[in-house]
């Protein structure tokens, strides 16, 4: 038999990494799409009929928006020394804003759909927690504490609601 | 053991015969399954019971609750499925009893909505178990540990050396001879953990509103870190801990033994930096109004 | 704000470059149903889309190349409500996942995954030589784990995503998702063991 070497962890995970690739199609699906888009009835119209695409596709815009939150985590420490870091505190407190703005619009979507009981709860326990740290965001505007349990909390919030929508 | 199976199925055969209309439908079905093989269960509402045995098989027992569409058990022996598939739209369905054993290392995953699950003596490498408003209560030895209800309440007894648990409101305990990490997270539920004198690498708590109390000791040069908004913060030690330990809170108090706390000049905030022993390894402690407090023991 | 311009891959992060404000022009005209217009964001994404979808559902093939047509129609009928809180490729990204992934939530627990047994077929045997694993045979093996596992490896290990997003757009929990990346991860070292 050959002789065995096994592949470490790093390296397995850096080949894993790297077939993100693009991959060309076998033929051309423009014209398929261009024909199935033709058939479908105007854009106002599709609008009405489609409700859960639409509420799909402000979650997939705002999980994407949540998970540049996720980027500031930087520690302090490597705050560099730029223009950006003097105005870290009023960073903070944009960016817990934009969270907020976003994920109500995103959730104004998902709550159309009615959400069994058993979510209820939980639910309810998320929405009174964000709640208290936004309260808390007012006293202390630069808390990174305070934006990361935001996110964190929105996040889970949405997350729920989306699962209850699967159920 | 034995006879405490069959009462839910003697139940439903008495009952069926009394009142034909109301006819949970009961279950015993039997599986092969290699020693550390898989097993997934998915029950909506109701209760998912598993214990531990010695053979290589599952077996499924318990009774189906009236207007679930069907009990689904699919795979082979590296992989069982066990669903209870109920009507989209369900309304009028019955609770389903699932009472499963399985093989004393079979990897585990649990998901229910209101089920509650309870797990008992189990061995895997692998342990998920995931509810909505169902409690959970599973103690047992799994390598890896992955335990999360939302409004349920969770309590765990497992020796381990990798554990996460978390829920939004339900309350959340976290007990035995746990080592190397562990993550625990609440939002409002009250939150204990418990490492009955063991070490760990790496131990991280959070909370929104909760009050988390911990109780672990610390591995060379391990790394602790509880957060919290406004629930308050307990850490208990050994006293031959070595840890730079610092603490921070807008509006709460802060206390830890032999440690200045500092107060900002202007306007609320207070803090604290300590060193114990010899400083390897390190400890921090962070609220907004929520107490924060250490204690050697 | 230029954070909220930034893409969401940790390898992608810069200033938006001129080709996020031309797809931002694209998806403005587009939106106003001008078809030229998202023809020209079809040539200049379905690479990529393609490149996930494969990867998530198992192997470039016509399964593949019809959830393809699916996204770009999805993401015709949803672009009016696209308000720019990403970049554009990183919106088309994420849809093309959720189809992927719908396709397979409904195709879950049907007997006989067709295409993984193809795609178990295709692996080398054990007399194949040199580490030749790494590349296109691990891609194969990557196609050979059972679905769920296989996109939360493909979106986490390949596509850089935190389990969160994972488990919010798979309608699985955290734990889950987890647990189904450390299977997954098992599953390929037991694949790919033997060939090193």
């Amino acid at each position: 038999m050959n002789e065995r070497t096994p592949i470490g962890e790093a390296e397995l995970r850096l080949a894993l990494r790297g077939l993100r690739r693009d991959i060309e199609p076998a033929r051309d699906l423009w014209p398929d799409i261009a024909a199935r888009i033709g058939a479908l009835p105007r854009h106002g119209a599709s609008r009405r009929r489609h409700p859960w695409l639409l509420s799909l596709a402000t979650a997939a815009s705002l999980a994407a928006a949540l998970g540049l939150a996720w980027q500031l985590r930087a520690p302090p420490a490597t705050a560099p020394a730029t223009p950006a870091a003097a105005s870290a505190p009023s960073l903070v407190e944009r960016e817990a804003d934009s969270l907020t703005v976003q994920y109500q619009a995103a959730l104004r979507e998902l709550d159309a759909h009615p959400v069994p009981a058993n979510w209820q709860p939980g639910i309810e326990a998320l929405d009174r927690s964000a709640a208290e740290i936004r309260e808390a965001l007012r006293a202390q505007p630069d808390s990174r504490l305070l934006l990361e349990r935001l996110r964190a909390t929105y996040t889970r919030r949405l997350a729920l609601a989306r699962r209850a929508l699967y159920a | 053991m034995h006879t405490l199976l069959k009462l839910p199925v003697a139940i439903a055969l008495a009952c069926a015969a009394l009142a034909p209309a109301w006819a949970a439908t009961p279950i015993d079905q039997v599986r092969p399954l290699d020693p550390r093989g898989r097993v997934e269960i998915d029950n909506l509402k109701g209760r998912v019971e598993v214990r531990a045995w010695d053979r290589q098989e599952v077996r499924v027992t318990g009774s189906l609750g009236d207007g679930v569409e069907k009990l689904v058990i699919d795979g082979d022996r590296d992989e069982l499925r066990i669903e209870v598939k109920y009507p989209n739209r369900s309304r009028n369905t019955e609770p389903t009893m699932l009472v499963v054993q399985v093989p004393l290392q079979a990897e585990l995953e649990i998901e229910t909505v209101s089920a509650d699950i309870d797990v008992h003596g189990v061995a895997p490498r692998e342990l998920s178990l995931q509810s909505v408003s169902g409690d959970i209560v599973a103690n047992g030895a799994p390598r890896r540990a992955s335990v999360e209800s939302v409004s349920g309440d969770v309590n765990l007894t497992f020796n381990s050396s990798e554990v996460e648990a978390s829920t939004v409101s339900g309350d959340l305990v976290v007990a035995g001879r746990l080592t190397g990490e562990a993550s625990v997270e609440t939002v409002s539920g009250d939150l204990r953990f418990d490492s009955r004198g063991e070490r760990l690498r790496k131990f991280s708590a959070g909370s929104v509103s909760g009050n988390i109390a911990a109780r672990l000791a610390l591995a060379e040069a391990g790394e602790i870190r509880m957060e919290s908004v406004s629930g308050d913060l307990g850490l208990d030690v050994p006293k031959a801990l070595s840890a730079e330990v610092s603490g921070e809170s807008f509006s709460g108090d802060l206390s830890a033994p032999g440690a200045k706390i500092q107060r900002e000049d202007f306007g609320p905030g207070s803090s604290f930096h300590q060193r114990y022993g010899d400083g390897k390894g390190e400890i921090r402690l962070e609220t907004f109004s929520g107490d924060a407090r250490l204690r050697l023991f | 704000m230029l954070l909220q311009a930034m893409p969401l891959t940790p390898d992608a992060i810069d200033a938006p470059s001129a080709e996020a404000c031309e797809d931002a022009a694209l998806v403005r005209r587009a939106a106003a149903a001008d078809i030229a217009a998202f023809e020209q964001l079809y040539r200049r994404h379905h690479a990529r889309m393609h490149g996930v979808i494969a990867r998530l559902v198992g192997q470039a093939g016509a399964r593949a190349e019809d959830l393809v047509q699916e996204a770009f129609v999805r993401a015709w009928q949803a672009l009016p409500a696209f308000r720019f809180e990403s970049a554009v490729s990183t919106w088309l990204h994420r849809l093309a996942v959720n189809t992927a992934l719908m396709e397979l939530r409904s195709r879950r627990g049907r007997p006989g995954m067709d295409d993984d047994e193809d795609a178990l077929d295709s692996l080398p045997t054990a007399d194949t030589a040199g580490n030749a694993m790494l590349g296109r045979d691990l891609e194969r093996a990557v196609a050979t784990l059972p679905p769920r596992a296989r996109a939360v490896l493909v979106l986490h290990d390949v596509e850089g995503w935190k389990h969160e997003e994972i488990a919010a757009e798979l309608g699985m929990a955290v734990g889950s998702s987890k647990a189904q990346l450390h299977r997954a991860r098992h599953l390929l070292r037991e694949r790919i063991g033997g060939w090193a």
